[in-house]
């Protein structure tokens, strides 16, 4: 739900703008760890946990992008 | 959306290199399962993308189904836009970290009335404006998809006039409920005329579509009769189905 994200704004609530998240950086150099496909029918790998992702992308000097959907994504006749 | 504009690698390809992507779950609908027992229609739910800040701020909102074109479009403007205020307000500032995304906050709102002015205003011309009035699909049957995309984008440039860098937490619920008049519920999927013992019935890890393509039935002895629909297997299996493309 969208109030799981309310306690980031807090917890990271100067990051971007104090030297995270520069979407300008190429990341795509980064190590990519072998990990199970989680794209789901799309051209893209999803995380689940938004708390994850975001420290994710904070780490990573990226943006976020959260898909806010009706069903469960994960199962392609479901949302 | 899944199977138009995140299915297209382009689209990939930018997300990949400037986002993490993550799904939530905030929505609901119904599965009205036709007398036959066996095929669903899909009544209700949307999507809509968030672009934030890793701490949540909210930069743009694709609210709704897009085209890729018209999706793409959107994310690009969404990052150059962030990149520029980024530039322009100094990363480096000694300003205290309240300024600054006040700043950023002032300038993201001018940049959202500035795209609202571009889509309303065929001669107006500003940054970004190829990201605005993008290049639609060549495809005859995506006319549709494309004009409801317009419109609901300039609704969320209209909202994010006022509202633009604001926690997710407090601006999501707005473009979910009043721009798509969707209801931001933990509720599970509904089924209506569900065939529940056929369901329960289902074996674990077979999805919905791989049960209703074999005809809706387990070949397995039938459970009670009773609404499975937030039982736990449900939530990690999933209980809907689709009515169109929509997605």
């Amino acid at each position: 739900m969208f109030s799981r994200l309310a306690p980031l704004a807090v917890a990271l609530a100067a990051v971007v703008l104090l030297g995270g998240a520069d979407p300008t950086k190429d990341a795509r150099s980064q190590p990519v760890n072998s990990k199970p496909d989680r794209s789901y029918g799309t051209t893209i790998q999803w995380e689940s946990d938004l708390h994850k992702a975001a420290k994710l992308a904070d780490r990573q000097d990226k943006l976020l992008m959260v898909l806010a959907v009706a069903g469960h994504f994960e199962d392609p006749f479901f949302t | 959306m899944r199977t138009q504009a995140l299915a297209k690698p382009e689209v990939g390809d930018f997300l990949s290199k400037h986002y993490i992507a993550v799904h939530d779950k905030v929505g609901t609908f119904t599965v009205n399962v036709a007398s036959d027992g066996k095929t669903p229609n899909r009544d209700g739910g949307n999507v809509a993308a968030f672009f934030c800040t890793p701490s949540g701020y909210v930069i743009h909102a694709v609210a709704g189904p897009r085209t890729s074109e018209a999706f793409l479009a959107e994310a690009k403007w969404a990052t150059a836009v962030y990149t520029q205020i980024l530039k322009d307000t100094g990363r480096n500032s000694l300003l205290p970290p309240a300024d600054r995304i006040s700043r950023v906050a002032s300038a993201l709102k001018q940049a959202h009335s500035d795209a609202l002015e571009l889509l309303n205003n065929p001669n107006a011309d500003g940054p970004a404006a190829e990201l605005v009035r993008h290049t639609p699909s060549s495809d005859s049957k995506l006319k549709g998809l494309e004009a409801a995309g317009r419109k609901q984008r300039e609704q969320v440039h209209r909202l994010f006039k006022s509202k633009a860098f604001e926690p997710l937490a407090t601006v999501g619920p707005e473009v979910y409920s009043q721009i798509l008049g969707e209801k931001v519920t933990a509720e599970h999927v509904k089924l209506n005329n569900a065939p529940e013992a056929r369901q329960a019935a289902r074996p674990p890890g077979q999805s919905l579509a791989e049960f209703y393509s074999s005809g809706g039935s387990a070949g397995q002895p039938a459970a009670p009769l009773t609404d499975k629909t937030n039982s736990s297997s449900e939530k990690k299996s999933g209980t809907g189905a689709r009515k169109t493309g929509k997605r």
